[in-house]
């Protein structure tokens, strides 16, 4: 079988590169969306659990300030104040880039804390040198991770970039990859609250409350309390709830994702059918004398299946090579429209083993389905149709309508695509409506890509002046 | 001699819309193992059609054909497949070579599909190769091959297997006399050297008289049936 599948299929595929590549193009297609979708979606999600679960530690509220310019500082004293708060520990929080001997290294989340109150919020553990001191000015702690990746070690200097300019800061420990060390995956750093300020500019300024709650406190009560004794002056959110609602903007910016995927499987199966069909049918004649020299159905429904799923194989890598590139491509856009307000950052793009496993399967499988409809005619291929001479062997008869058809979606697609574009560029407030824009863009796209589909077997299979042959094929009973 | 072939009261009806083409009408014959039959007749006598019916390329509306007694209408397409590619040798007309394997490859696709392809299948296959006189053009492409180099392939390929039935449709029809001659020869040595039961379909009648027995069919039913000796009267 694997021999004949080497001198039947194997040749054939290699004199027909540009249908191949088609195929394989179609394949690709389908995977690349599904792929991509799958990464963005996981490492967004994941980048913030990381941030918000590892930093959060034992907070069973936070609380946020509602404008950029941040939190009187004196509001901590207040929330510790409400009954059911056991700590109200302050933070001062800020995205800032490293730089190492005059060389970027990479962005860091620095917290800023209050020594004595955040070990009520979290547990660090240092694992060498010592822990900086209250108001010293230059003391930075790293995770040991980070500073492993940049060649750093206790004692090293490093320039950090605040408000105010470079500020060098010295390396007096690191944190052990526990607990808060997993913060903004391991791009996480530490510092006293008032150096935090001054680098910053947020002088009697802090970013949030964590809250931590007494034994037995239900996280909702409390939070009513403090809204009510803050009185709209801050948020407070609960830290998981905060994820739901991330997970909710992200959910609703899957459904587009979704849909895109969607689109281009649809698209992509849609190639790989028409193409597998006209290839299957120029090897109608082959096939017949296949028959004819007592090869069975069963044999031939293989060669034509396992075909699909090579083709679908070769697809599927090269959709999760591409979509794992344009993931990266996707989540920071994504994550910055989902998350603006938390600046998570992607770090986290690798591609897990069941995503790869969803990729590397669903190319093969993708092709085998739509492999499935040629195939079976070919089971009917009776072994007289050996008997006829190629040039006189039956075709599919076309079908005007069809061709209609598919014409007609095709001139939509990409007559709608530039009405749109000649009225966008002379229409300001359309201009300005980017979800309509990115909707007919997508509609546009997908009438033209399914337009071209729908005519392509009218351009390969039926050569120009052939209306098919007006006999019915053999059919074997 | 045990009959290899028997055909029993077979219909073979066409439907084109409306339109019924009956090819064969009530046919019946016998072919003994060993034997040469050549069949004659005009277009649409019902020749083409009946070597299809005894190769099981195709079922008859009505009637039997049976091999070696087994009646091919009580089997499946697996058993009729296997029936093709172990017992019938077909040389088509068109040859019927697959353009994009060489004549070697060609020649051997019938083992290959057998799955019988082993050092031993492949020497008998190469000597076949070497008596239709294409040892020097095995690894060429049908495409670059003349018409009598392609039959030559197309018979190597039917004798390839050692079917014991070698059904040829007009083997010699796109052929020169000189190459049309070597042909029948070739297949009268496989029926001479190795017994095998040859039903050749053919138009001329001197290559007619290659065969054992001549048939001759018109309106697809036997007309005439004449032995060997009286072939020169055709």
């Amino acid at each position: 079988m694997l021999t004949l599948f080497k001198t039947f299929n194997l040749r054939y595929l290699a004199k027909h590169k540009l249908r191949i590549t088609t195929i394989i193009f179609g394949v690709t297609l389908g995977i690349i969306m599904v792929v991509a979708t799958a990464l963005v979606n996981q490492s967004i999600l994941r980048s913030y659990h990381s941030l918000v679960d590892t930093a959060a530690g034992k907070t069973g509220l936070q609380v946020l300030s509602n404008t950029r310019s941040g939190l009187p500082a004196s509001i901590a004293d207040e929330v510790a104040q409400i009954k059911g708060v056991k700590a109200a520990v302050p933070v001062v929080r800020s995205d800032v880039f490293a730089f190492i001997n005059g060389k970027q290294a990479g962005s860091l989340l620095v917290y800023g804390i209050d020594r004595k109150k955040d070990t009520n919020a979290r547990s660090y553990e240092f694992s060498a040198g010592r822990q900086f001191r209250a108001g010293e000015p230059d003391a930075i702690v790293l995770t040991k991770a980070w500073a492993n990746e940049k060649g750093l070690k206790t004692g090293d200097h490093i320039n950090i970039t605040g408000s105010r300019g470079f500020k060098e800061f010295k390396i007096v420990d690191l944190l052990s990859d526990t607990g808060p060390a997993h913060a903004n995956l391991g791009s996480f750093a530490i510092m006293d609250i008032n150096t935090a300020r001054g680098l910053l500019n947020k002088a009697g300024k802090i970013d949030q409350v964590d809250v931590v709650l007494e034994d037995g406190e239900k996280p909702n009560i409390v939070q009513d309390r403090i809204k009510h004794k803050l009185d709209g002056r801050a948020e407070v959110e609960i830290p998981a709830t905060r994820g739901t609602e991330v997970q909710r903007s992200m959910e609703s910016m899957s459904i587009f994702l979704d849909l895109a995927a969607m689109i281009s499987i649809f698209v992509g199966a849609f190639i790989i059918f028409n193409n597998l069909e006209i290839s299957v049918e120029e090897r109608r004649y082959g096939i017949g004398t296949l028959r004819a020299l007592g090869l069975p159905r069963k044999k031939i429904f293989t060669l034509v299946i396992f075909e699909a799923i090579l083709l679908g194989f070769i697809g599927s890598i090269f959709g999760v090579a591409i979509g794992t590139l344009l993931a990266n491509l996707m989540s920071t856009a994504f994550a910055d429209a989902i998350l603006s307000f938390e600046r998570i950052r992607i770090t986290d793009l690798g591609v897990t083993p069941q995503i790869f496993i969803l990729g590397i399967l669903m190319g093969p499988v993708m092709a085998a389905i739509a492999s499935m409809g040629p195939a079976m005619r070919m089971l009917r291929v009776a072994p007289l149709e050996a008997l006829r001479p190629f040039e006189t062997a039956w075709r599919p008869r076309p079908k005007t309508w069809k061709l209609v058809v598919s014409a007609l979606i095709l001139v939509i697609g990409v007559g709608s695509l530039l009405i749109f574009v000649y009225v966008l560029e002379n229409n300001d407030k359309l201009s300005q409506n980017m979800q309509l824009i990115g909707n007919f863009i997508l509609a546009s796209i997908f009438l033209t890509f399914l337009g071209s589909v729908l005519l392509m077997p009218h351009l390969f299979l039926y050569p120009s002046g052939s209306k098919g042959r007006a006999h019915l094929p053999y059919e074997w009973p | 001699m045990a009959n290899k072939v028997e055909v029993k009261d077979v219909f073979k009806t066409y439907k084109r819309g409306k339109a019924e083409f009956h090819a064969l009408n009530g046919i019946s014959l016998s072919i003994k193992e060993g034997e040469f039959l050549a069949v004659m007749g005009p277009s649409g006598s019902g020749k083409s059609t009946l070597l299809h019916l005894i190769g099981a390329l195709d079922k008859p509306t009505s009637g039997e054909v049976f091999i070696d007694g087994v009646s091919l209408s009580l089997l499946g397409d697996d058993a009729l497949s296997q029936i093709r590619r172990e017992k019938v040798g077909f040389i088509f007309q068109q040859f019927n070579l697959l353009p994009t394997l060489t004549a070697r490859e060609n020649i051997l696709l019938p083992l290959r599909i057998a799955g019988k392809s082993s050092r031993e299948t492949e020497r008998y296959a190469d000597e076949v190769i070497e008596a239709v006189g294409l040892t020097n053009w095995s690894s060429n492409l049908p495409e670059e091959m003349s018409g009598g180099q392609m039959q030559r392939v197309g018979i190597a390929r039917a004798l390839a297997i050692r079917p014991s039935i070698i059904l040829a449709d007009e083997p010699t029809g796109n052929l020169d006399s000189k190459t049309s001659e070597e042909i029948l020869n070739l297949l009268k040595d496989c029926q001479e050297q190795f017994k095998q039961t040859i039903i050749m379909v053919i138009h001329d009648a001197k290559a007619a008289a290659y065969g054992d027995r001549i048939i001759r069919l018109k309106d697809g039913q036997i007309d005439e049936e004449v032995e060997a000796y009286s072939a020169n009267l055709i």
